[in-house]
């Protein structure tokens, strides 16, 4: 009798705990990979987002500048929103609109000078460097190779201390291994086109039009702008811009999942980026285990977007 | 709706959990795109897919014609917003206002720019008021009114309204693109977008043949989703391709050298964060809440597009269909199958259903590279971009 209760118990908890929500696996994974990435490549955790999908980095300043220029609020998605519709420079621009008449005329720091300065640019805001700098950085920077290790579960139930059970328990967990290389890898910083660079033939034909004194009077407690709404302020400093791209180039990621339970396996393959109708099935020590893997590449010579970082708009400082 | 429906908008969510897995996306902010119109040809194809303003739905049966765009509703915006006076300097110069526009009026400076307006001020203030010198910067401000620039230069783009990207950007991102695929076994796969960004709400059903719309259609369409689809996807190259209105000239660029800047967030940014008269017009029939709020015509914006370029997508029915419904098929499948209803021939592709012994259908739809797919978009609320 007590042995049908603990074989239909162990069949209960069987049924249980292989309903980890295969959702919350990829919720897991995308979170883990954000960290091991942040870790290994050495950035920031909090700063550091991840690209949606597969960004290619393409063969224009431009493009990398509109980057750069975009705001977006502060999120805790491990996300980058790479939307472009609030940019920074125009953001700049309506500061500058807004800002009371200073009778105490600073010569370094004069409000009438940096609206010329930003007038002059006429509408096209560079940053202070070039897409054939981030080649170039990108040409010159290391490899970078981790392996990443992982175990997905649901959370111990600790109810019970029979061996039976533990090792039931056991079958809930799916082994997660990353394998990761990158042929070249850099993080790329860049800044609002403040100082003029005559050496680099491309920024040559642009003007500076950023002004790092009086945008940090924004942000420190002199009553520089015309309309006193404190709040809007504080609302507007939790906007973030981004200030490095994390580029790779030869890019190779193998994904390995392993379990003892098939089931649990197919469940949470489904929500992974790895074909369930790819499971191999070995025995070792006598016991069936069950093996998923993919791989994604990309080739060197075409360098891809990991990730950005970002910072609140408060904190652009100069080199 | 139907039970035809119901299966299609089952089969619709599922697709799009495998897309938002198998690709890496954020499900807080891709939209699935679907409908025969989602393979752009043009720099104007492309914007359109930008401009077109996302429904909130985790699904999008896309219409290149949908009347609802950023630009016209960006517009809109524009001509409700209050321009501002600019009497700044006018305030600042005091009695000493009429002495200077005297004197500036036989005195304008050539070429007429901020810095020969601004030099001319204070050399005159230096003479004549020392103590009114510091006006000058509301004097050149002014120049940089954000509300009279954006309107200057939306009415100048003359109904042109491209955005910062262009079709041969496209086709770059997406041969520097990886290669992706996976499989969406729909008798296992979870249905469930309740934690999207639009909380499951789908866009209408639509069925499984692009020549459907009769019952017997949907009676395939029934019998086919019921029984289980396996689904195989592979993607040759696949790509997220960033773009934003166009806001500053590109000289670098020869394909945008005969269009001009449109667009300036910063007043769109005053237009969301500021909902007072100091901002809106209130003489114009257009407010904040008709602009933003929750049944506003502009609440999300299309951020970028998830492309896809060399397709093989193969799904295998476990249903059994009979004689005359195989032939019913096999004529379907020149029109397009789901996901992407494209038309045999149409960019290259092709599609072709094969039967078993026992019935059972593989219909399988492949696109050769160079025919780029648009799988999706990423969407934002305004409410994540300005505050």
């Amino acid at each position: 009798m007590v042995k049908k209760i603990l074989i239909s118990l162990s069949l209960s908890l069987l049924l249980l705990i292989n309903k980890i929500d295969a959702q919350d696996a990829n919720s897991l994974m995308i979170k883990y990979w954000h960290n091991s990435l942040s870790r290994n490549i050495g950035v920031p955790l909090a700063q550091f987002k991840l690209s949606q999908g597969s960004v290619s980095v393409m063969n224009s300043s431009e493009w990398m500048w509109n980057i750069f220029d975009a705001i977006s609020l502060a999120s805790t998605s491990y996300y980058y929103n790479p939307d472009q519709h609030n940019s920074f420079s125009f953001y700049y621009g309506s500061k500058l609109y807004q800002m009371k008449i200073d009778s105490n005329t600073n010569k370094d720091c004069d409000v009438n000078q940096a609206i010329l300065k930003y007038i002059d640019a006429n509408y096209q805001y560079a940053w202070n460097k070039t897409i054939d700098q981030l080649f170039t950085m990108l040409e010159k920077s290391k490899g970078l190779t981790f392996r990443a290790d992982t175990v997905i579960n649901q959370q111990s139930i600790g109810l019970f201390q029979n061996e039976v059970i533990k090792n039931l328990l056991k079958l809930s967990e799916v082994k997660v291994s990353i394998h990761c290389s990158f042929d070249k890898v850099a993080i790329f910083e860049a800044l609002p086109y403040s100082t003029l660079d005559t050496v680099n033939l491309i920024l040559d034909q642009y003007k500076p039009w950023f002004s790092y004194c009086l945008y940090n009077k924004l942000f420190n407690n002199e009553p520089v702008l015309k309309a006193k709404n404190l709040q809007k302020q504080y609302n507007e400093w939790t906007q973030t811009i981004c200030t490095a791209l994390i580029v790779a180039d030869g890019i190779n990621i193998q994904l390995k999942l392993e379990s003892s339970s098939k089931t649990l396996l197919d469940n949470i393959a489904r929500y992974l980026p790895v074909d369930p109708d790819q499971i191999i099935r070995t025995i070792i020590n006598h016991k069936a285990v069950y093996t998923l893997s993919s791989n994604t590449t990309g080739m060197a010579g075409n360098p891809i977007l990991l990730g950005v970082l970002v910072v609140p708009i408060n904190k652009i400082k100069p080199n | 709706m139907s039970a035809s429906s119901d299966a299609m908008q089952t089969l619709n969510a599922q697709w799009y959990n495998a897309l938002v897995s198998g690709l890496q996306l954020s499900n807080q902010q891709f939209q699935l795109f679907q409908g025969p119109a989602t393979t752009p040809k043009t720099s104007l194809d492309l914007w359109a897919m930008f401009n077109a303003v996302p429904p909130n739905t985790f699904n999008n049966f896309y219409d290149p014609s949908q009347a609802n765009n950023f630009a016209s509703d960006y517009n809109l915006i524009l001509t409700s917003l209050v321009t501002g006076s600019d009497n700044d300097f006018q305030t600042c110069m005091g009695d000493y206002y009429g002495q200077w526009m005297t004197y500036f009026k036989a005195n304008v400076p050539s070429p007429f720019n901020a810095s020969t307006v601004s030099d001319t001020f204070n050399n005159w203030a230096m003479v004549n008021a020392p103590g009114q010198a510091s006006c000058v910067s509301a004097l050149t401000k002014a120049m940089i009114n954000p509300v009279m620039y954006a309107n200057k230069i939306f009415a100048a783009a003359n109904g042109s309204y491209a955005w910062s990207q262009t079709i041969d950007a496209l086709q770059t991102a997406l041969n520097g693109g990886t290669s992706k695929s996976f499989t969406l076994d729909t008798s296992t796969a979870s249905s469930d977008t309740s934690h999207t960004w639009a909380n499951a709400s789908a866009s209408g059903a639509f069925d499984f043949f692009s020549l459907g719309g009769n019952t017997s259609y949907d009676n395939l369409t029934s019998q086919l989703t019921s029984s289980g689809l396996n689904i195989k996807a592979s993607y040759q190259k696949v790509a997220t391709f960033y773009a934003g209105p166009y806001a500053q000239t590109n000289a670098n660029n020869p394909a945008l050298s005969s269009y001009s800047p449109w667009y300036a967030s910063s007043v769109l940014s005053l237009a969301y964060t500021t909902k007072d008269n100091t901002v809106w017009n209130n003489a114009k029939p257009v407010t904040w809440d008709k602009a933003f709020g929750s049944s506003g015509f502009l609440q999300r914006m299309a951020t970028a597009l998830v492309v896809a370029d060399g397709i093989d997508i193969s799904i295998t029915s476990s249903a059994s269909f009979s004689t005359a419904d195989q032939t019913t098929i096999k004529a379907a499948a020149s029109g397009g199958f789901w996901p992407f209803f494209s038309a045999s021939g149409d960019g290259g592709s092709s599609t072709s259903v094969t039967f078993d012994d026992n019935g059972k259908m593989t219909c399988t739809t492949s696109s050769p590279l160079g025919n780029p797919q648009i799988l999706g978009v990423i969407q934002s609320p305004l409410s994540s971009v300005f505050s």
